[in-house]
């Protein structure tokens, strides 16, 4: 058995290095393109957060964002194909949100009675209809609270697809989503597909489909969010000391980061009731807010909250009826989208073994 | 480690301060690249980089990172553009033991064409990472570069970025039947 140090490192090697002649070829060929005295770049302020729900609405693979309530305004993107998921998914999708609408109706009457008398920290409509009712994070996690508690059974698996669309060139995107099945111990497949969405097609319209090979997953091979799934059991159940095991598990980073871990945690299946409940309320912290109900790509509806900086939107989709995750939407703040410019969103799936692959 | 990035605001203000940037970052960003996809396409997608680099000069933010970390993102994102064409490469330097992306102008490459099967096993094994997973192993192996840098290039969470290289090391290591000690081991 051998044991390479950094296998990597010596895998086409130095003899691909940069050599004077083709360094003197690249520079000539980026600075000569170069005017001598162009105008000073000016760093241009990015609109103000409010505005910033604009590159939402402008993504290839947008979520349906409704203000307020927004149950009779409901917008659709149109029907998704994805791999792996039944052919009927769209009718169903739509049948479901329907379904999610009038209970989410329901529940905003449950939690008014739930909650009426508690304080809610998040309950800042902003720029929102006052007199709409909202979902409030707090309120998501009174009702996650009283979930009851499940781990995985041997052999079952949660779904989690992560996506990342990169504006090109030509005006169309390099779309990568990534499929990860992966059950209680860690172990499990993952496969990613690649696309181009082309100038101007719909969602469903891509081209120059390919999917990698399945890479199976040893147990332990797989961990998402600041915990292993095993570590999620004995996760803090106090918001404050579950934000701080979250940030010192990404230590460094931005709260929209941190935030995206917490979400991921909110998403698993085996995340004990009273742990899903302090992220929740963790959440709130870092400065998002309900905007009403969402659609994400995979035509799951949920309660809303966006969180924005100067140069980031990040928006989060919860069950009202569970206040587990339905996934994230992370993208520039900008209102017109680049080209290198990169958003990433994230669906999670509830546990579908018959989608695995193989 | 990753060598400095470079000044901020004031580095992308004129031509002679972004060539200052150039000459600095350059070697580095054409090793990625040209570690990936060979010599031909890392000049090309070096040139790319800096040139999309000037063009977007606005957006360069130096409170989220260094210089070299956003002209690492700009040639990751242009790397990723030819990721077929990458893992054809791979998948082909696997099964003949042949780079297809060496050259001949150089005879220390040439003596290294005929891989032995390690290489073939590194390349295979490469082959079938995703893309992600890819860029962090290199950013990590090539580079040198820490979790909280790669976190910076690719615009990811650092326990993201830690996830997933665990999981391509543990790819490699299946490949290659044995352990493997990386490059970079800071948490």
């Amino acid at each position: 058995m051998n044991a390479p140090l950094d296998p990597i490192s010596d895998f086409r090697p130095d003899g691909y290095g940069l050599d004077d002649r083709r360094r003197e070829r690249m520079r000539a060929r980026v600075l000569d393109a170069i005017p001598d005295a162009p105008a000073a770049a000016t760093l241009v302020a990015a609109p103000a957060p409010a505005e910033a729900l604009v590159t939402v609405a402008e993504h290839p693979d947008p979520w349906v964002v409704e203000f307020g309530s927004g149950l009779d305004r409901r917008l659709d993107s149109g029907p998704r194909r994805r791999r792996g998921h039944d052919p009927h998914d769209s009718h169903r999708s739509n049948s479901r949100r329907l379904l999610v609408a009038a209970a989410v109706a329901i529940a905003i009457g449950l939690l008014a009675v739930v909650a009426g008398n508690s304080r809610s920290s998040d309950r800042q409509a902003g720029t929102l209809d006052q007199s709409s009712p909202v979902v409030t994070l707090d309120d998501l996690a009174t009702v996650a609270a009283t979930q009851p508690d499940r781990t995985l059974a041997p052999g079952e698996t949660q779904y989690l697809e992560f996506t990342q669309a990169i504006r090109r060139d030509d005006g169309g995107f390099d779309i990568t989503v990534d499929h990860n099945w992966h059950g209680i111990d860690g172990s499990g497949h993952r496969q990613t597909d690649t696309m181009v969405r082309p100038e101007g097609a719909l969602p469903g319209g891509e081209i120059d489909h390919a999917t990698t090979p399945t890479v199976t997953d040893p147990p332990g091979g797989a961990w998402f969010g600041p915990f292993s799934y095993a570590e999620l059991r004995s996760a803090p159940t106090d918001p404050a000391a579950l934000l701080t095991a979250a940030t010192a598990a990404s230590p460094g980073q931005p709260s929209w980061a941190v935030a995206e871990q917490i979400a991921v945690l909110e998403s698993l299946a085996t995340t004990p009731p009273e742990v899903r409940a302090a992220g929740l309320r963790a959440l709130a912290t870092l400065g998002f807010r309900p905007i009403g109900m969402v659609t994400d790509p995979l035509g799951h509806t949920g309660a809303g909250f966006q969180a924005s900086t100067p140069d980031r939107t990040e928006i989060l989709a919860f069950d009202p009826l569970t206040g587990r995750a339905l996934g994230y939407w992370s993208g520039p703040g900008r209102a017109a989208i680049a080209p290198g410019d990169a958003a990433r969103w994230a669906a999670f799936g509830n546990d579908a073994p018959s989608a695995q692959p193989g | 480690m990753l060598a400095q990035g470079g000044t901020a605001k004031s580095s992308l203000s004129t031509k002679d301060e972004f060539a200052a940037l150039y000459d600095h970052n350059v070697e580095v960003v054409y090793r990625y690249v040209a570690r990936r996809l060979g010599p031909d396409m890392g000049e090309e997608l070096t040139a790319q980089t800096f040139a999309e680099a000037w063009a977007g000069r606005q957006r360069f933010d130096p409170d989220r990172g260094s210089a070299r970390a956003w002209l690492l993102g700009i040639a990751t994102n242009l790397v990723r553009r030819h990721y077929r064409t990458e893992t054809r490469q791979l998948r082909a330097y696997a099964a003949t033991g042949v780079d297809p992306v060496a050259t001949f102008d150089d005879v220390e490459v040439l003596d290294r064409m005929v891989a032995g099967d390690r290489s073939r096993d590194i390349a295979q094994a490469l082959s079938e990472l995703p893309t992600t997973d890819r860029d962090i192993l290199y950013l990590t192996s090539t580079l040198a570069m820490t979790y909280a840098q790669v976190s910076q290039v690719l615009d990811l969470p650092i326990g993201t970025v830690r996830s997933r290289l665990s999981r391509a090391r543990r790819r490699l290591e299946t490949r290659l039947d044995g352990p493997i000690t990386h490059g970079t081991a800071e948490p």
